[in-house]
């Protein structure tokens, strides 16, 4: 699972190297061009605040741009969003106030798996994450600008284990538990586009 | 103005965090309901087996907390579930000549067993194993006993910073012993138990443990037993396994060897260490032979076979350990060592050499939990059933039969 989410992120990265060494091209026939989102930024919610990190890479058509995001939440149980992003820049100039949306599921990536006083890992399983938010683009040239945004963001994770739950005297009975987590966070983000 | 929003908003948004799990409520039956019920009722289908004892063509097979199984064994490729001794809280079974004596939580019962079909209760001793009181936390009061559990899911809102359920756990494996006829020089045959077992019989003295306690029941009136004496021996006491005029008690913390020269006296003679885990013993004249493992009670440990030299009981020491999966009961045969491997199934060890053990055979699909052992015949117990091997040909090892759980 972590092999492949780690693949997942070097085929992004490794796209948007290949859109970077392409951003000179002229718009193609259908108008639109390569647009690439970089960004990290903090999450703060009631149980943790904690760093993300995300590319998001699509078209960019006029003033709108869609694309496919991948991330790294550090929150509470660290995970990787993989969602769909559209955005709509309020100005066609440089600098720009934009709105942006941001559907898709969370993948679990947990760095422990809650270990307690019960000593049985918990098996984590995905759902479903979003975000919603405001933002202003600061233009640079040829295209790139800075971004700073800031929005709604919830993550969902569930997870189960089984083990022998033994309270006093035997016997032993095998019993399981599950977990469900509804994060509820603020989302700021400091970025790069290009 | 964007990084004012995290100040601004923080207030509203929280995390939602749930659990799920399983309540257990107790269903009570009065004392003298349940004793009124304690006769060979209709045959159940096993559910969660437990401990097992061989008495002649009959194995008398523990359902957890239930009662006993009454299994006619006359032919072993086609055994016939025949009747349910109802006993809630039974965990633990022995048997000598016409009498079975069993545990129903603290109380001792004595059964006749001449007629496997019509179980006569012939008497009961209350209190004998205090420490068997509570059950999953619940003190019943002593004109009530539990038995039956209702479960019902639940799901409760926690803490997402990790308050929420934490688990105590204080189960230790159970296991009885009991001697088989070949071993108890002489006298009534008693019946032969597997190597998980607390209650263990020599002669005319019935054996039994508790998590720290070792009682002498005298039995030479078999349907009147006396308790003749009881000491302290340790905590977390296990398993008891007798051997001629020695007890070998395992505990979480090691083995202990005692003679019962004198049978109402029992003396420690010997102690073999290991780390914490949890482990059932067989012994014969030269080697113990303990399976060590590790689950949620067993703490940290590795999962181990250790062949433990007793020449000198005074000073058993260990000769050789052998790496297992998730040990649990074993038997031995002469130079044959039944293992239990829980999740790995059943393996065969010829012994002859305790420095290189040898693989024979090894049953997989299944797991294991206890196994008796004896003249060509392997009865074990496993989570899906009771399984029969007949073992007389070492290379051709098949099969006799099986009989499955409940909804299986």
């Amino acid at each position: 699972m972590v092999k492949s989410f780690l693949i997942v992120i070097v085929l992004f990265f490794a796209s948007f190297s290949i859109a970077f060494a392409q951003e000179k091209e002229k718009k193609s026939s259908c108008g639109c061009r390569f647009q690439s989102v970089n960004q990290i930024g903090l999450i703060d919610g009631s149980t943790d605040t904690e760093f993300h990190l995300q590319t998001i890479n699509g078209l960019r058509f006029g003033n709108w741009f869609t694309g496919i995001g991948v991330g790294i939440d550090y929150y509470y149980v660290r995970s990787v969003p993989l969602f769909l992003d559209l955005r709509n820049y309020w100005w066609n100039r440089r600098n720009s106030p934009f709105v942006y949306g941001d559907i898709g599921i969370n993948l679990p990536w947990p760095k422990d798996h809650g270990n307690d006083f019960i000593g049985q890992d918990i098996n984590y399983n995905a759902g479903l994450y979003y975000d919603l938010g405001l933002g202003y683009k600061l233009g640079l040239r040829n295209n790139h600008a800075l971004l700073l945004s800031a929005g709604f963001n919830f993550k969902r994770l569930s997870g189960e284990r089984k083990y022998n739950f033994c309270p006093f005297l035997p016997p032993c009975t095998e019993t399981s538990e599950s977990f469900d987590y509804r994060m509820k966070r603020i989302s700021m983000k400091f970025g790069w586009e290009f | 103005m964007l990084l004012l929003i995290p100040v601004l908003f923080n207030g509203c948004f929280k995390d939602h965090c749930t659990r799920t799990y399983t309540i257990y409520t107790p269903i009570y039956k009065t004392n003298d309901e349940v004793r009124a019920n304690i006769r060979s009722n209709p045959a159940r289908e096993i559910s969660k087996p437990g401990k097992i004892y061989i008495k002649g063509s009959y194995i008398f097979l523990n359902e957890m907390d239930k009662g006993i199984h009454v299994i006619d064994n006359s032919n072993p490729s086609s055994p016939k579930n025949i009747a349910f001794i109802d006993i809630p809280g039974n965990l633990d079974l022995a048997a000598k000549g016409n009498t079975l004596y069993a545990d129903l939580y603290s109380d001792f019962v004595t059964l006749d067993i001449s007629d496997p079909l019509n179980v006569q209760v012939k008497k009961i001793l209350d209190d004998q194993f205090p420490f068997r009181r509570y059950s999953f936390g619940f003190m019943p009061d002593t004109t009530m006993v539990i038995v039956d559990w209702q479960k019902r899911d639940t799901t409760v809102d926690i803490d997402c910073n990790g308050g929420g359920f934490i688990a105590w756990s204080g189960c230790r494996t159970c296991s009885f012993a009991l001697a088989d006829a070949s071993r108890a020089a002489g006298v009534s045959p008693v019946g032969m138990g597997g190597s998980m077992a607390r209650f263990s019989i020599v002669n005319n003295v019935l054996y039994t443990v508790s998590d720290a306690e070792l009682k002498v029941f005298d039995i030479a009136n078999a349907n009147n037993p006396i308790l003749n004496n009881k000491q302290t021996i340790g905590w977390n006491i296990e398993t008891i396994y007798p051997l001629k005029d020695k007890l070998f008690i395992g505990s979480n913390t090691g083995m202990s060897i005692f003679s019962i020269a004198n049978p109402f006296q029992p003396v420690k003679q010997g102690t073999f260490a290991h780390a914490f885990a949890c482990d059932p013993v067989v012994a014969d004249d030269d080697y113990a032979y303990v399976t060590l493992r590790t689950d949620n009670n067993c703490r940290q440990a590795q999962n181990l076979l250790d062949i433990v030299d007793i020449a000198n009981v005074m000073s058993p020491t260990l000769r050789k350990s052998y790496s297992m999966i998730n040990p649990h009961g074993l038997s031995l045969d002469g130079d044959l060592l039944f293992i239990c491997d829980g999740r790995a199934g059943l393996k065969i060890f010829d012994v002859s050499n305790p420095n290189d053990i040898k693989l024979r055979n090894h049953f997989e699909g299944m797991e294991t939990f206890d196994v008796i052992a004896f003249n060509g015949l392997a009865l074990l117990v496993a989570k899906d059933g009771l399984y029969q091997f007949d073992y007389r040909n070492l290379n051709a090892v098949k099969l006799l039969s099986k009989i499955g759980l409940k909804n299986q």
